[in-house]
């Protein structure tokens, strides 16, 4: 089987996405500075405060990767279009990192706090279900040859995967958790606001650089392989 | 996150700004590796002939 729409054949196109990394990531530098040294330590939290310039952020982006995976998966789903699968499976494995990050970085946030590396509460563990979901998403994907196919199953792992992300969201609220619910902005003191705000921008440009990225490479390796197939038939892809 | 009041604990605040920086470094070297190695990958596919 071979994929309707062979678009995923050609080469990307190129673009100013290079400059627009480097920029990104001198953003992050200075959001994350800006933010620990402008931020005062919390009444209640003290400078254990200053991590949540990184969790929030890191779940942020998990969000907006698996939301990407939602809307590339269904739309593979409709047309068949073999970059759509491509453009998930980026966003997949990106989202992923920061799922494992963000996981990491609430087990360290919970230690001093409620004096366990560890709960089974519902959105420790409907985060955890959600992480280990995209790195089955992930495992699929390597074990199934066929395009097609390789497509179909995974857009329906990934579909069923971002169903979690509004469990996770609202894990908090249904449910009793040691986890907080989520912050208002409203009713956050201005100059931790700011640090947020700025973070959660520098987060989301990384993340979109990286899922874009892996995207170039996912179709330069396609159109790699069509054109090795198109030599190998004795025929001429250019 | 729900607490009482908690002192200390900067070296969990450095943990977590190193695990992020660490992790977000490799991710980027990565990136970048795989999208040289793929047109490189390519480059050679489509001038040099078909790989085995």
């Amino acid at each position: 089987m071979s994929p309707v729409n062979t678009n995923a054949f050609d080469p990307p196109k190129a673009g100013p996405w290079v400059a627009i990394g480097w920029l990104s990531f001198a953003f992050f530098v200075f959001t994350q500075v800006f933010a620990v040294m402008t931020s005062p330590a919390d009444a209640m939290m003290g400078h254990l405060q200053k991590m949540m310039y990184v969790h929030v952020p890191a779940a942020w982006v998990t969000f907006l990767a698996f939301g990407i995976v939602l809307v590339a998966s269904l739309y593979f789903l409709m047309k068949e279009d073999e970059r759509a699968d491509l453009l998930a499976a980026s966003a997949a494995e990106v989202g992923s990192l920061f799922c494992g990050l963000t996981l990491v970085l609430g087990m360290l946030w919970g230690r001093p706090t409620w004096n366990v590396w560890w709960s089974w509460d519902a959105r420790l563990t409907s985060t955890l279900v959600l992480f280990l979901i995209f790195v089955g998403y992930l495992a699929l994907r390597s074990f199934v040859e066929d395009p097609q196919r390789r497509g179909q199953w995974s857009a329906a792992v990934g579909i069923l995967g971002a169903i979690n992300v509004p469990i996770v969201w609202m894990s908090v609220r249904w449910w009793r958790t040691l986890h907080q619910i989520q912050s208002n902005p409203r009713g956050l003191s201005p100059e931790y606001l700011r640090g947020l705000l700025l973070n959660v921008a520098a987060f989301t440009l990384l993340c979109i650089w990286f899922i874009q990225r892996r995207y170039v490479a996912a179709r330069y390796e396609r159109a790699a392989e069509h054109a090795s197939q198109a030599a190998a038939l004795g025929g001429n892809d250019e | 996150m729900n607490s009482a009041t908690v002192s200390g604990g900067i070296e969990y605040v450095v943990a977590s700004y190193v695990i992020t920086w660490v992790v977000l470094g490799v991710m980027l070297v990565r990136i970048v590796g795989s999208v040289r190695r793929a047109r490189a990958e390519y480059d050679q596919a489509r001038t040099g002939g078909f790989r085995t």
